[in-house]
């Protein structure tokens, strides 16, 4: 299998996790299925990086150092700037109560670790045309 | 011996001598005395030559002891059993009237036997109280006075009533010790009652921090199961280059046990979850055939490799149900899971039915596996536990799956039955109403 030619009109993904393992792998399979990729370790990090490079999708870890997922979330959501960008929460964390705060925090997505690299990207396509069903 | 000065001393017993009589009776508060007095009173108004005055034992009511006497040697040691209905004296006791006994009628161990003697009953016994006693008169005349009769019911009466008294004394007594026995019992029924109070917030803290313990490992376990599944996901995909067959066939295998692993700590999550009531529920309308399909999807890869004849039959016209779609998934899969592990050969079905009167579905798994002997169908549900767990178990498994069917189930209102013997096959039955309560 060769990975489709990458360019700069493919979509950008900011994938946000403090696990560098995690992170590494999704963003290797995310550039593998053609998309570019940014990462970030931490909540604030996260929030910087939208705010500079404005990517199409954020893949947000929700426990993270520095500031968590929820507030780097209540953030993008609260500036103009970002607010558009769908927000997919990801977590190993199963107990009841972080999804409905992901929710809260204004998540758009939801999605559980373990979580395999093509799900998520199945996942990414999927919010990607609910906000821009014409692309 | 009574003294006898303060009693009337005219010879012959008038009116003044029984209102004589009748007064010491009712300012005397001990039977022996009144006994006594009444001994005397007969000696000296009755021409009684001897006499002895019997009453019920302040120990025990079912005998009558010597109380006071006159003129009788020997008295003291005399006891009179009142289980033996034949004995005269005791038949004495019933009679109204003075009776006469001639010498020689009475057993020859018997006080006054030898000279023959008058009996005199005191009074019959009332309902739950011993006699009140026997007097036996001995008189040089040939009748006895008609005054003996008197005194004796008199005496009768107030030794009824003293005995009464002193059987509420006791009775008080025992109450008493009662109560003290009920206060201290209370007392230390309060005192357990505090500790266990105190121990089942211990429980409750340990349960606590076991449940978050668990959620806390659970977590961290995924994590690193996250790259493991993740990793070998894209080589399998051949991210990283084309495979050799035998690193594909290497590689499928951390994928099947990384996964395998995945789901014991997902169970394990699960119970933990339920156990500490946050396992939500999602209810939602949804049809069952849909979701049985699903379920037979889901485990195909499992169903073509066994070899099994596996079928899914729905009855007609079966309405919506209103419930977890989810946790019903959940539960399906995992009884269908089971009869694929638990059959060798034959058949698994699944039937989903709706029974109209009690607005009740029932999913059943009918196999023809290794069935479940009777002894064993208890311990299944439980956490942790298969018919046998033991190290050498041939069946793997957590022994999670079942438990978290029966709670699931008792979440959604339902319930989950199982119909099973020693290789006959089992039959599991998922039964749930048509909606579910949101609790």
């Amino acid at each position: 299998m060769t990975p489709p030619a990458r360019n700069d009109t493919a979509p950008l993904v900011l994938i946000v996790d403090d696990y560098q393992d995690a992170r590494e792998m999704y963003a290797e399979y995310l550039e593998f299925s053609g998309f570019r990729v940014a990462e970030a370790r931490n909540g604030l990090e996260a929030v910087e990086k939208a705010f500079a490079l404005r990517p199409s999708v954020i893949l947000m870890d929700l426990s993270l150092p520095v500031m968590d997922g929820w507030e780097a979330t209540r953030r993008l959501k609260a500036d103009v700037r970002t607010r558009a960008i769908p927000v997919v929460a990801l977590t190993g964390h199963a107990l009841d109560g972080h999804s409905r705060e992901a929710q809260d925090a204004g998540c758009d997505a939801y999605v559980t670790k373990p979580c395999l690299p093509d799900a998520l990207v199945i996942e990414v396509r999927r919010v990607l045309a609910a906000v821009a069903p014409a692309a | 011996m009574p003294s006898t000065a303060a009693l009337p001393s005219p010879p012959v017993p008038g009116p003044e001598a029984r209102l004589a009589f009748a007064e010491l009776l009712l300012g005397c508060e001990e039977a022996r005395t009144c006994a006594e007095a009444a001994v005397a009173w007969l000696v000296h108004h009755a021409h009684a030559d001897q006499v002895l005055c019997l009453a019920p034992d302040d120990s025990d009511s079912h005998r009558l002891v010597p109380l006071a006497s006159h003129g009788v040697a020997d008295a003291d040691g005399f006891v009179l059993a009142m289980h033996d209905p034949g004995h005269p004296l005791v038949e004495a006791l019933q009679w109204t009237e003075p009776h006469w006994f001639p010498p020689g009628q009475l057993p020859q161990e018997l006080p006054l036997a030898t000279t023959g003697c008058f009996s005199l009953s005191l009074g019959r016994a009332a309902p739950g109280s011993p006699p009140p006693g026997l007097l036996l008169v001995v008189s040089s005349l040939p009748t006895l006075s008609p005054d003996a009769a008197w005194l004796a019911g008199h005496l009768g009466m107030h030794l009824s009533r003293l005995f009464k008294g002193s059987q509420l004394v006791r009775l008080e007594e025992a109450s008493s010790e009662l109560a003290a026995r009920v206060n201290a019992a209370t007392e230390e029924l309060a005192t357990q009652n505090e500790l266990l109070r105190r121990q089942a917030i211990q429980l409750e803290q340990a349960s606590a921090a076991k449940s978050q313990f668990l959620a806390n490992m659970s977590h961290e376990l995924r994590t690193p199961l996250n790259a493991i599944l993740g990793y070998t996901n894209m080589l399998l995909q051949g991210v990283n280059g084309e495979l050799s067959k035998t690193q594909l066939r290497s590689l499928s295998r951390i994928d099947s046990n990384g996964r395998h692993l995945l789901e014991i700590i997902n169970e394990i999550l699960d119970i933990t979850r339920i156990e500490a009531g946050r396992m939500p529920l999602h209810l939602s309308e949804f049809r069952l055939p849909e979701l049985i399909q699903e379920v037979m999807a889901e485990l195909d890869p499992i169903i073509a490799r066994s070899k099994l004849a596996v079928s899914a039959s729905m009855e007609g016209n079966l309405p919506a149900l209103y419930c977890d779609r989810q946790k019903v998934k959940q539960i399906v899969v995992n009884l269908l899971s089971n009869a694929l592990k638990f059959t060798h050969e034959g058949s698994i079905r699944v039937l989903a039915s709706y029974e109209v009167p009690t607005a009740t579905f029932h999913i059943a798994v009918a196999d023809t596996g290794i069935g479940i002997d009777p002894s064993h169908q208890e311990k299944i549900w439980e956490d942790f536990q298969q018919v046998d767990s033991s190290p050498t178990r041939a069946y793997g498994g957590t022994g999670l799956g079942l438990s978290i069917c029966r709670r699931l189930a008792a979440m959604l209102d339902g319930r989950i039955s199982l119909k099973s013997a020693p290789a006959q096959g089992s039959t599991f039955t998922l039964h749930l109403p048509r909606r579910t309560r949101r609790s």
